[in-house]
Parts: C-alpha cells; sequence; structure tokens
C-alpha cells in the first residue's frame, strides 16, 4: 500500500506539521487548563467577547515562535507558514463564536471550566431589573420591624 | 509573500470563515442543537459541523480547481487542508482525553 504522506509534497509536509505544532499545542492548553493547579489568571478574559487568556496565548505565541526559529533555521521556515496556516483563522473563528455566544443556554454539560462573563449578570437582583455595574443592589433583607419578628 | 502562499492563506481563513458560521449561527439560534449538522457521531470525534467545515470546503475548493483548471483554488484547497486537518486532529485528540478522564462531550467542547 501506497504511503499517503509520500503522495504530498515535501513543502506542504512541513506546513501540515506546522499546523499540527498551532493545533497540538492549542489543545494540549485545554487539556491542562482542566486541572488544578492550572493558574487562574490564565482562564480569565480581557473582554468577555474574546477567548480566554490562555487560547489568545496559544493562538499567537506558537506562529511567533515558530517564525522566530525560521529566522535562525531555514527548516523551520516552512513551519512557521503552516502553524500560521492555522492559528491565524483559528483564532478569528474563536472570537466569532465567542462574541456570538450570549445565552448561558449556550454551555453544555461538559463546560465545567467555562468562564461566563459575569460584569452583566452580577449585580441583577431577583427583581428582574439590570443595574450597571458597581452600583450595588438594593438590599433584599427584611427589615426586624415588620412581620412576627418585630 | 508568495502569491502561492497567500492563496493558502486565503483558503485556511476560507475554511476557518466556514466552521465560525456554522458555530455562529448555532448560538445565535440555540434550538438548532442537536439537529444537522450540530450532531455528535461519536463522542470521542468531532461534531458532523466540523467536519462539514474542515474537511468539505478544502476538498470542496480543490474540485472547483480541478474543474475550472485553476492553480489559485488548489493552492487555496491546500491552505484549508491544513487549517481542517490540523483543527480536526488537535479536537479528536482533545475529546478522546476528555473521554479518557471520563467526560462525555456532547455537541462541541466548551471553552
Amino acid at each position: 500500500m501506497k504511503n499517503p504522506l509520500k503522495m504530498i509534497d515535501p513543502t506542504m509536509q512541513k506546513m501540515l506539521l506546522g499546523g499540527l505544532v498551532g493545533s497540538l499545542s492549542y489543545y494540549a492548553d485545554l487539556v491542562l487548563a482542566e486541572q488544578a493547579f492550572y493558574p487562574a489568571a490564565l482562564k480569565g478574559r480581557v473582554m468577555p467577547q474574546l477567548p480566554r487568556n490562555d487560547e489568545l496565548l496559544t493562538s499567537i505565541a506558537p506562529p511567533a515562535i515558530m517564525y522566530v526559529l525560521g529566522k535562525k533555521k531555514p527548516k523551520f521556515k516552512e513551519m512557521a507558514k503552516g502553524t500560521m496556516l492555522y492559528s491565524g483563522p483559528h483564532l478569528m473563528q474563536r472570537i466569532v463564536v465567542n462574541a456570538t455566544n450570549t445565552t448561558p443556554a449556550a454551555s453544555f454539560a461538559t463546560n465545567g471550566f467555562r468562564v461566563t462573563p459575569t460584569q452583566v449578570f452580577q449585580n441583577t437582583p431577583s427583581n428582574g431589573r439590570i443595574y450597571p455595574p458597581r452600583t450595588p443592589a438594593p438590599s433584599t433583607v427584611v427589615s426586624a420591624s415588620a412581620g412576627k419578628y418585630r | 509573500m508568495d502569491s502561492s502562499y497567500k492563496y493558502m492563506l486565503i483558503g485556511a481563513f476560507a475554511t476557518g470563515a466556514v466552521d465560525a458560521g456554522l458555530e455562529a449561527y448555532k448560538n445565535v439560534n440555540p434550538a438548532v442543537a442537536g439537529t444537522v449538522p450540530y450532531i455528535v457521531i461519536h463522542p470521542a470525534l468531532p461534531a458532523l459541523n466540523c467536519w462539514i467545515a474542515d474537511a468539505v470546503t478544502p476538498l470542496a475548493l480543490y474540485a472547483i480547481g480541478k474543474v475550472t483548471k485553476k492553480r489559485m483554488f488548489i493552492d487555496m484547497a491546500k491552505g484549508g487542508a491544513v487549517y481542517g486537518v490540523s483543527e480536526l486532529l488537535g479536537q479528536t485528540l482533545y475529546r478522546v482525553a476528555l473521554v479518557a478522564q471520563g467526560q462525555t462531550p456532547t455537541y462541541r467542547i466548551a471553552r
């Protein structure tokens, strides 16, 4: 049987390898993010619409590192192009998906580490009114001067 | 940037745009979750919409290139293939890791 990888030209093989470097670093980070020792700062978001900080990091760092390596060793040059082919569109995809994901119902059963944008919801008292951030919601504690405890 | 790589980049972004478009459509219409193409074939494999975006788009670009005999579509298909193969393989490995930890990933992985 023919080896399918031999049917691809060497330049394309290197680009594919570069794309896999970008993909595996991204998904390896997602697996690590579920572990207890993972820093909480990386799980945060700069803006609710943007992907998590670690997602941004693992989308930007691999092509940048490969580019620097490609400057020093020519064999990494094609791999750097491949990493860019994966990481650029993938970052765009994550930003679009995060920007449109506004409903809490869109989260799924496996989203234990999903960070919900809290700026809008944290000051929503039971009366349904949405108060602007940093404005304390009115107290719902019943005064001792009312009811049977007066 | 040589023209071949330029078209590869366009193809990769086109594949990513199809991927993003399908995900975004589900996000604005949550009722479509669980219907075709937002279904899981196997918990350890990417959902059907990922296969459509990441595998069918580069193949369609390749077919257009073969029919019209235009080199730029073949280059776009190559770029789309780099994105699509990497995404499908990475997502499969991630889902396998989730299944191995005892979780059952549903329609798509949550981030």
